[in-house]
């Protein structure tokens, strides 16, 4: 059985500055051609059982409730964990409700941050008033398993602006924290538009703050980005991190099926036309088991060595002693497991690089 | 074909006049290579060189003419290198012929190397016909550069053809002139076998093929020939020409300009400006060959992964083959370990050795920054040659030190004079002359160090005068000057590639900006390094790469994992071409870093 389903609505009302996921302008044209493809795509697998499902994108919350209703029907009835990704300026009280009947119990709300100027930076189409309304609707829904999304590292931000949004966000009382330094991708506004990066020193000082406050406060650094109350882990995303398949469905979606990954076309037009037209990633076991460990060492739970072992045909600690030898001071041991302290998670890449130069 | 209707030619000219156009609207013209196959600057058969627009070889093609007289003529076109540090390869093409065409750029007028090309060959007693290219361009002033090539260089302009290699305007006048201005050679095809060496490469197959001007007599498969200075005796397997597609012959002739192949696997039997014999009636004397080229500027090259320094030496031997100006012996780096010490003839020169060993023998070195030679006197009465600055002796046991100086010829418009006698006096140049060339150009003439010249005289020169410069230079003898060596440490160890002879006014200035642009092309590593120079025991400047504190992916879910792994190939790639020196990881770029920096 395949655990878990991604499916990617590649719609936003307006481009955000610093993002180069698939998206585009929701467009009438397109949109009922697609919504039929994506219903195809996702029946022929036939899912009758599922963990977890996430609707991201985009911005899966500009869907109208009878095309959102139409695609979540496309899969079982009971999932253990339903997630949308949602922006605070599409997402009302009534549609709230409405997920909630159909079975969403987890939003992963786009803030971003909570300041006014920096939103307006981020060209996002919301106020940090609205934000704290709408995660108030959240939490009066029923729907106590949530999370936001904050964004530091931005263009002229400070490191009081930061504080001020941690500040905020204890305030607010959330379970789950998705938090990302920003990175300039080349195909975004703020990568066509020449914004410079944020000095990695004051940028490591703000997730040195950042983490320090949240572990205070209660909150468990699960992983890289992710931090959560006891309880509050994303299983969608433990599925990508601990080496699991997923569906991916839709334009500009990637999914992973008998450990091959594959990427659905980003182009709307040929999806539009001719579905999916995925490419299969075809890579070898030890390639494999390369993903596997990039993606593990990422999360608090690390990887498995006797697991990995088994799956990918190799003995870690063999294959990898110049580089655990290397990097000693960075890996702690528990049990089967291997994981990253803190500082190593900082350094993860070239802790990775070093990985990849063994073959 | 009768001797009297070859004709064997090279076209001469200053960097981007247009010779490698010319030589293809010759090659079409003659039908010699189908349209179907040809494409732009066709002899420039290597990569590098299409992606440059340089040539880099000289190249000889056979290509037969019908003249309009309605006789067949028999033309070996040798298109050769512009740039200064190629000279000899231009040299070696002109002993090879019997006339050579002139191409000025009819807009940019005489330059230096058109000058310096013309010298060659008139040395080499080749009847010069001059041409003007670019004629329909707007800038185009054909008359005022013809003027310019008449009293400048002396040549009679009044029948010379105006021409655009690009569109291909007068270039059938040109293969006209050519039979008729260019003489036919002169030798004899029954007297014993002479045929000039100038130019040879590595075939797998056949080993080594040399390419030869038949000056005497002739080759054919089976001769018994016999190398004249080396002794070498080998037998012919096969002659032939390039069309410029290779073609095999029944025998090269008197006049001739082909190949010989003879099964030839070493190396050292084949030296390029010798003379080939027929052994069972050899040549009473060899042909006169010419200048041999010394390497002016010198650096380290060593494998990045030393278990390859013996595909290097391999290497390094067969590029000699094609390369003659090309020196280099094994040499030894504590930084670095094993590698070679290796002479060219300038800049860039060493950068296509060094990309060609890099494309051609797949593989991946660090070449540590360029040296002169200089001439250190010691103490005790002795005189050592030092290419290395690491191999400086201590101080204490040095009484003086010389270095090689060069006399420059610099051509550049009225209005640049000023900034240029800036740059050549900061370059420590000693004024010799200037003289007025016609109504908007001078000719400057500067003594200056050769180790002025190959640090960043050339990118400098074109910034102050917008390009409109040109420049050539020879060597002209060692004077003293008052060097130390400055020493760089990283992390607190001297890294003896990095090591440096600078001129001792210049020390404190170079030392800073080493140090910082050290700073910024040595990436981050865990833990805190400082970058220093250091004269003798003295540090002069100081400064610190930072820890790194985060190399991260942010976000990384499903779908980024194809995206994410990208990233980290690249920062794999990276790695790959670092050098671990102690505890530090060294990019090959740091050990040219000299060569990049901007001390103003």
């Amino acid at each position: 059985m395949v655990p878990s389903a991604y499916v990617h609505i590649p719609f936003c009302d307006s481009i955000c500055a610093y993002c180069d996921f698939v998206r585009i302008q929701k467009n009438e044209q397109f949109f009922s051609l697609w919504k039929e493809k994506l219903i195809q795509e996702i029946q022929e697998y036939k899912i009758s059982n599922l963990h977890t499902l996430y609707f991201g994108g985009g911005t899966p919350s500009v869907l109208s409730l009878d095309d959102f209703t139409s695609i979540r029907n496309c899969f079982p009835k009971d999932i253990d964990e339903f997630t949308v990704e949602c922006n605070p300026e599409s997402l009302d009280e009534e549609k709230l409700a409405s997920y909630v009947s159909l079975g969403v119990n987890r939003i992963s709300l786009g803030v971003q941050s909570f300041n006014d100027d920096l939103l307006k930076v981020c060209r996002r189409r919301h106020t940090s008033n609205q934000a704290k309304k709408v995660i108030r609707w959240i939490q009066e829904s029923g729907i106590h398993n949530f999370s936001v999304d904050l964004i530091f590292g931005l263009p002229d931000q400070t490191m009081e602006d930061v504080k001020r949004d941690i500040f905020t966000f204890l305030s607010l009382d959330i379970p789950h924290l998705s938090i990302y330094s920003l990175q300039i991708e080349e195909n975004s506004i703020f990568g066509k538009t020449g914004v410079e990066p944020c000095d990695p020193d004051l940028e490591a000082d703000m997730f040195e703050y950042i983490t320090k406050t949240l572990e205070a406060a209660g909150y468990i650094h699960y992983e890289i980005s992710s931090f959560c109350k006891p309880g509050y882990y994303s299983k969608h995303n433990l599925a990508y991190w601990q080496d699991k398949d997923f569906y991916g469905f839709g334009c500009g979606a990637s999914g992973r099926l008998d450990g091959i990954r594959y990427d659905n076309t980003t182009s709307l037009k040929k999806y539009c036309l001719k579905g999916p037209c995925s490419t299969y990633i075809p890579e070898p076991l030890s390639e494999r088991g390369m993903d596997a460990i990039m993606m593990a060492l990422r999360t608090k739970f690390g990887l498995n060595i006797r697991e990995w072992n088994l799956k990918y045909q190799n003995d870690f600690k063999n294959h990898y002693a110049t580089v655990l030898d290397m990097y000693r001071e960075y890996f702690c041991f528990e049990g089967e497991c291997i994981y990253l302290n803190d500082a190593g998670l900082e350094i993860l890449n070239t802790i990775l690089v070093d990985f990849m130069m063994i073959e | 074909m009768d001797q009297k209707n070859v004709r064997n030619f090279c076209i001469i000219a200053h960097i981007d006049h247009g010779k490698s156009t010319l030589a293809d609207r010759i090659l079409e013209l003659t039908d010699t290579v189908e349209k179907r196959e040809m494409k732009d600057q066709i002899l420039d058969s290597m990569d590098l060189e299409r992606e440059r627009g340089i040539t880099i070889k000289l190249n000889a093609v056979q290509l037969v003419y019908h003249a309009k007289d309605g006789q067949d003529y028999l033309f070996h076109l040798i298109d050769t290198p512009g740039h200064v540090d190629f000279t000899y390869e231009v040299s070696r093409s002109l002993a090879a012929c019997d006339g050579a065409i002139l191409v000025v750029d009819a807009a940019q007028g005489v330059q230096a190397q058109t000058l310096a090309n013309v010298y060659l060959a008139l040395e080499n007693d080749l009847e010069i016909l001059p041409v003007l290219n670019k004629v329909d361009l707007p800038s185009a002033q054909p008359e005022v550069v013809k003027k310019e090539i008449e009293d400048l260089i002396g040549l009679d302009c009044s029948e010379a053809v105006e021409i655009s290699a690009k569109s291909g305007l007068n270039v059938d006048k040109v293969l006209e002139e050519i039979v008729h201005k260019l003489p036919s050679p002169k030798g004899d095809k029954e007297a014993p076998t002479q045929a000039l060496v100038f130019d040879s490469f590595y075939d797998s197959y056949r080993g080594i093929i040399a390419f030869v001007s038949v000056k005497n007599g002739t080759i054919k498969p089976k001769d018994k020939i016999r190398f004249m200075a080396t002794g070498a005796e080998y037998e012919v397997t096969e002659v032939g020409v390039r069309t410029p597609k290779e073609v095999v012959e029944d025998q090269l002739n008197c006049g001739d300009v082909g190949w010989v192949s003879a099964a030839i696997k070493n190396i050292e039997d084949v030296r390029v400006g010798d003379t080939i014999t027929v052994a069972s009636n050899p040549a009473s004397e060899p042909l006169s060959g010419y200048r041999e080229m010394h390497p002016m500027v010198y650096c380290g090259l060593y494998p990045v992964d030393n278990a390859r320094y013996d595909d290097l030496k391999e290497a390094l031997s067969k590029l000699k083959l094609n390369d003659a100006a090309l020196h280099f012996e094994p040499e030894t780096s504590q930084a670095l370990g094993f590698g070679f010490r290796c002479g060219f003839l300038g800049l860039l020169h060493m950068d296509v050795v060094e990309e060609r060993l890099e494309r051609e023998y797949n593989l991946s070195l660090i070449a540590t920054s360029p040296s002169v030679i200089y001439h250190v006197y010691k103490t005790d009465g002795t005189m050592e040659e030092i290419d290395n600055p690491s191999a400086l002796p201590e101080p204490q046991k040095v009484d003086h030190i010389e270095e090689p100086y060069v006399k420059c010829d610099i051509m550049v418009p009225k209005e640049f004079v000023g900034p240029m006698m800036d740059l050549c006096q900061k370059k420590r140049g000693e004024y010799v002359d200037l003289q007025v060339l016609d109504d908007v150009r001078m000719m400057m003439v500067y003594q200056m160090p050769l180790s002025e010249i190959i640090y960043d005289f050339f990118d400098k020169m074109k910034s102050c005068t917008k390009g409109y410069a040109s420049f050539d230079y020879e060597f002209s003898g060692y004077r003293t000057s008052s060097l130390v060596k400055m020493d760089i440490l990283l992390n607190g160890q001297i890294v003896d590639a990095l090591s440096t002879i600078v001129f001792r006014d210049f020390a404190y200035n170079r030392g800073n900006a080493m140090a910082v642009k050290l700073k910024d092309l040595i990436p981050k590593q865990q833990f805190e390094i400082p970058v220093q120079a250091a004269i003798g025991g003295k540090i002069i400047a100081r400064t610190n790469i930072k820890a790194l504190r985060k190399n991260v992916l942010a976000k990384c879910y499903g779908g980024d994992i194809s995206r994410k792994k990208k990233l980290l190939e690249k920062q794999k790639e990276g790695k790959k071409r670092m050098k671990m020196v102690g505890s530090v990881e060294i990019p090959q770029e740091a050990f040219m870093a000299v060569l990049s920096m901007d001390d103003d």
